[in-house]
C-alpha cells in the first residue's frame, strides 16, 4: 500500500465517522478536540521531534489565532473566512518576533525561555481590556459557507479534519523538500549542517514560524468551534499538554500528532470518569479540575 | 511617587526578593549536582505553606498521605533495582528510609496535630513532612534516568510538577489558606513599619545562605556534592555515591522550599498552585546567575523582587508580564555568550 493510498483510506474513515448511525454525539466532540490538538502537535512534531527545538509555549500561538478572529469577527463584524489569513498572519508575525529572540537560545535555555514568554502572554491575554480580560470574548459567529452555517459539532468536524489532513500532507511534503532536509539536519548538531551550506538560524526560525502558524490555525478553528475564547486554554499548562501530545504520539512522526492527540484526549475523558471513583471523598475537587478543562473544551453552544 | 512609597516598595521587594533568593539558590544547587531544572521546586513551597497553615489550624495536613505514598513508591523502585544483586544492608536502608521514616513522621503528625503545641512544633513537623519528599521525588523520577540529557530531565521535571500539582489540588482543595506569623512584633522606623515577619524572612535567608556556605566548604557531604557537580564520573571514581549526592541536593531543595513556604504563609494567601509562580521567579534569578553562580543568583533575586514591587505599583495588571519578560534579554545574553552549548548529543 502506498503512503498516498493509506492517507486516502484514513481520510475516508474519518469522513464517514460522524455518519455512523447511533454514534454518541459526545464522540464527535472528542474527535473535534483531537483534530484541534493534532494541528498544534503537528507543528511541535516538526519543531521538537524533527528540529530538536523544545517549546512549552505553543498554546500562546493558538491564543494569537483565536483572539485575532474573535476580536475581528465580533467587534468589527468581519467574516470568519477573512479573519483566517489574518489569524495566521498574526500568529506567524508573533512567531517571527518571539522566534528572533527565542530560537537563538541554546540547549535547555530554549524551553525555559518558552515557559517564560508563554506565561507572559497568558497574562497579556488575561489583562487587556480589548480582549475582555479574564472573561474573554463570546458570541463569536460560527463558520458559514454561503448560508450554510457550520453550527453543528458534526459539521465543524469536517472543517477541523480537512485542516488536519491538509496540514499533514503539507508537512510531509515539506519534510521531503530541501528546506525539510535542512530542518532534519538541525537536530544532529550544527556544524555538519552548516558545513553543507544550511543556514541553521534561518531553518530554525522557519520551523518555529511554521509550527506557530499551525497552532494559529488550530486557534482560529477553536474560536469558531467554541464560539467563545478566554485566556485559560492558551496558558503554559496547555502548552505543556501539547508537547505531551506530540511526545506520546512519537515526536518524530507527522501522523504521530494525530495518534498522540487521540490517546491523550480520549484518556483524559476516560480518566475523568474513572478517577473520581478512586477518590470518592474528593469527588467535588476532581470535578473542579474537570470542569476547568471542559468549560474551555466542550462547546456550550451550537449543538 | 514620593520617597515613602518608594521605601515601602523597596521593603516589599526585598522581602519577596529574599524568598526568591532562597528558591533560586536551591535551583542552582539542584542543577549543579543533578542537572535537573527543578520545576517542582514551587510545589515544595506550596506544600510547606499549606502544611504549616493546616497544622496551625489543628488539622492533619494532606502531605501526610503524600509522604507515605511517595516513600512506598520509592521503596518499590529500590526493591526493583535490587532484583539482581541482593544486599541485606541496602534492603534495611531502603525499609528504614522509605517505609519506617515516613510512617514515624506521619504517626507523630497525626498524634501531635490536634493538640496544637504551638508554632515551634508546627515548623518542625512541616519540615519533617515536606523535606523527605525531595529525596523520594529524586529516587522515583530522576535517579533511574540520571544519565539523560538536560532536556529529558527538564521534561521529567515538568511531569513531576504536574503530578504534584494535581495531588496538591486533591488534598488541599481550591481554597487558599494563610498561616500564622512567626512573630507579631513590629517596629516603626521613620515612616516604615517593619514587621517581625519580614525581619524573620531576612534573618532566615541570611542564616540559610551562611549555613549552605559552611556546608559546602567544610563538611564531607558538601564536598561530595561539589565534586558531583564538577564531574560525575570523577566523583564516582573517588568513591562518591552520585545518587546519594542527588538525594541530598533534593533534600536541601525540598527543605528550602518548605522553609520558604513557612515564611510566606502569613504574608500571602497560598493556593494549591501558588508555588509554581513563586518558584518560577526563583528561576529567573537562577537563570540570571547562569544556573551556576550563587552570589549572582541571590542579587538577581533581590532585583526580581524589586522589579515586581515597582511594577505592581506602576502597572499592577502587567506585573507578571514584566517580571517574566525580564528573563528574555537575560536568556539571549546567556545564549549568545556561550554558543558552544548548542550541540547537545541526544
Amino acid at each position: 500500500m502506498t503512503p498516498a493510498l493509506r492517507i486516502l483510506i484514513f481520510a475516508l474513515v474519518m469522513a464517514v465517522f460522524p455518519l455512523v448511525p447511533g454514534l454518541p454525539r459526545f464522540w464527535i466532540v472528542l474527535a473535534d478536540n483531537v483534530g484541534l490538538a493534532a494541528l498544534v502537535a503537528m507543528g511541535l512534531v516538526l519543531l521538537t521531534g524533527v528540529g530538536g527545538l523544545t517549546s512549552f509555549g505553543q498554546a500562546a500561538f493558538c491564543g494569537f489565532g483565536a483572539y485575532t478572529t474573535a476580536l475581528l469577527s465580533t467587534s468589527y463584524g468581519l467574516s470568519p473566512w477573512l479573519t483566517l489569513p489574518l489569524s495566521l498572519l498574526v500568529s506567524g508575525g508573533a512567531a517571527v518576533l518571539l522566534g528572533l529572540i527565542t530560537v537563538r537560545l541554546s540547549g535547555h535555555y530554549l524551553p525555559l525561555g518558552t515557559i517564560a514568554w508563554g506565561l507572559s502572554l497568558y497574562y497579556v491575554f488575561s489583562k487587556i481590556a480589548l480582549l475582555g480580560r479574564n472573561d474573554g470574548i463570546s458570541s463569536i459567529p460560527p463558520l458559514a459557507i454561503g448560508g450554510f452555517q457550520l453550527l453543528d459539532i458534526g459539521r465543524i468536524y469536517y472543517a477541523i479534519w480537512i485542516a488536519v489532513f491538509v496540514a499533514a500532507i503539507l508537512t510531509l511534503n515539506l519534510l521531503d523538500s530541501r528546506t525539510g532536509r535542512a530542518i532534519r539536519a538541525l537536530r544532529r548538531g550544527h556544524v555538519a549542517a552548516e558545513a553543507f551550506g544550511v543556514s541553521t538560524a534561518r531553518a530554525k526560525l522557519f520551523v518555529f514560524i511554521y509550527a506557530a502558524v499551525l497552532a494559529g490555525l488550530s486557534g482560529w478553528l477553536y474560536a469558531h468551534f467554541q464560539r467563545a475564547v478566554n485566556p485559560t486554554p492558551f496558558g503554559v499548562d496547555a502548552g505543556i499538554e501539547y508537547l505531551f501530545v506530540a511526545v506520546v504520539g512519537g515526536a518524530g512522526y507527522v501522523w504521530g500528532a494525530v495518534l498522540g492527540a487521540a490517546i491523550v484526549i480520549i484518556l483524559k475523558y476516560v480518566l475523568q470518569d474513572a478517577v473520581p471513583a478512586l477518590f470518592q471523598t474528593h469527588m467535588q475537587l476532581e470535578t473542579d479540575v474537570i470542569d476547568r478543562d471542559q468549560a474551555v473544551r466542550r462547546p456550550g453552544r451550537g449543538q | 511617587m514620593d520617597s515613602t512609597i518608594f521605601l515601602f516598595l523597596l521593603q516589599d521587594g526585598i522581602t519577596s526578593g529574599a524568598i526568591y533568593a532562597l528558591l533560586g539558590l536551591a535551583l542552582v544547587l539542584v542543577f549543579a549536582v543533578t542537572r535537573v531544572i527543578l520545576i517542582p521546586q514551587g510545589e515544595f513551597v506550596t506544600f510547606g505553606a499549606l502544611t504549616f497553615a493546616a497544622l496551625s489550624a489543628g488539622k492533619v495536613p494532606g502531605t501526610v498521605g503524600l509522604l507515605v505514598m511517595m516513600g512506598a513508591i520509592a521503596c518499590g523502585f529500590e526493591l526493583f533495582a535490587m532484583r539482581r544483586v541482593f544486599s541485606p544492608r541496602r534492603l534495611l536502608r531502603a525499609l528504614a528510609g522509605y517505609i519506617v521514616l515516613p510512617l514515624v513522621i506521619a504517626g507523630s503528625t497525626v498524634a501531635l496535630a490536634p493538640r496544637r503545641y504551638g508554632i515551634g512544633v508546627d515548623v518542625v513537623l512541616t519540615l519533617a513532612l515536606v523535606a523527605p519528599l525531595g529525596p523520594y521525588l529524586y529516587r522515583i523520577a530522576f535517579q533511574p534516568m540520571a544519565q539523560a540529557s538536560v532536556l529529558t530531565l527538564l521534561i521529567a521535571a515538568v511531569g513531576a510538577h504536574l503530578a504534584l500539582l494535581g495531588y496538591s489540588l486533591i488534598v488541599f482543595g481550591a481554597e487558599g489558606l494563610r498561616g500564622p506569623a512567626l512573630t507579631t512584633l513590629s517596629a516603626a522606623v521613620g515612616p516604615l513599619t517593619i514587621t517581625g515577619q519580614s525581619l524573620s524572612v531576612y534573618v532566615v535567608t541570611i542564616i540559610l545562605i551562611i549555613a549552605l556556605r559552611i556546608f559546602f566548604e567544610r563538611s564531607l557531604y558538601g564536598k561530595a556534592l561539589r565534586a558531583t557537580a564538577v564531574n560525575r564520573i570523577g566523583a564516582r571514581l573517588s568513591g562518591i555515591r552520585t545518587s546519594l549526592s542527588g538525594q541530598i541536593a533534593f533534600l536541601l531543595a525540598a527543605a528550602i522550599g518548605a522553609i520558604s513556604g513557612i515564611l510566606l504563609a502569613p504574608i500571602t494567601t497560598t493556593y494549591y498552585d501558588t508555588g509554581f509562580l513563586i518558584g518560577l521567579k526563583g528561576f529567573i534569578a537562577a537563570i540570571i546567575g547562569g544556573l551556576a553562580s550563587y552570589p549572582i543568583t541571590a542579587l538577581a533575586a533581590l532585583l526580581v523582587g524589586f522589579v515586581e514591587a515597582m511594577s505592581s505599583f506602576y502597572a499592577s495588571n502587567f506585573k507578571e508580564v514584566i517580571v517574566f519578560t525580564l528573563i528574555v534579554p537575560v536568556l539571549m545574553a546567556r545564549s549568545l555568550a556561550s554558543p558552544a552549548a548548542e550541540d547537545e548529543p541526544d
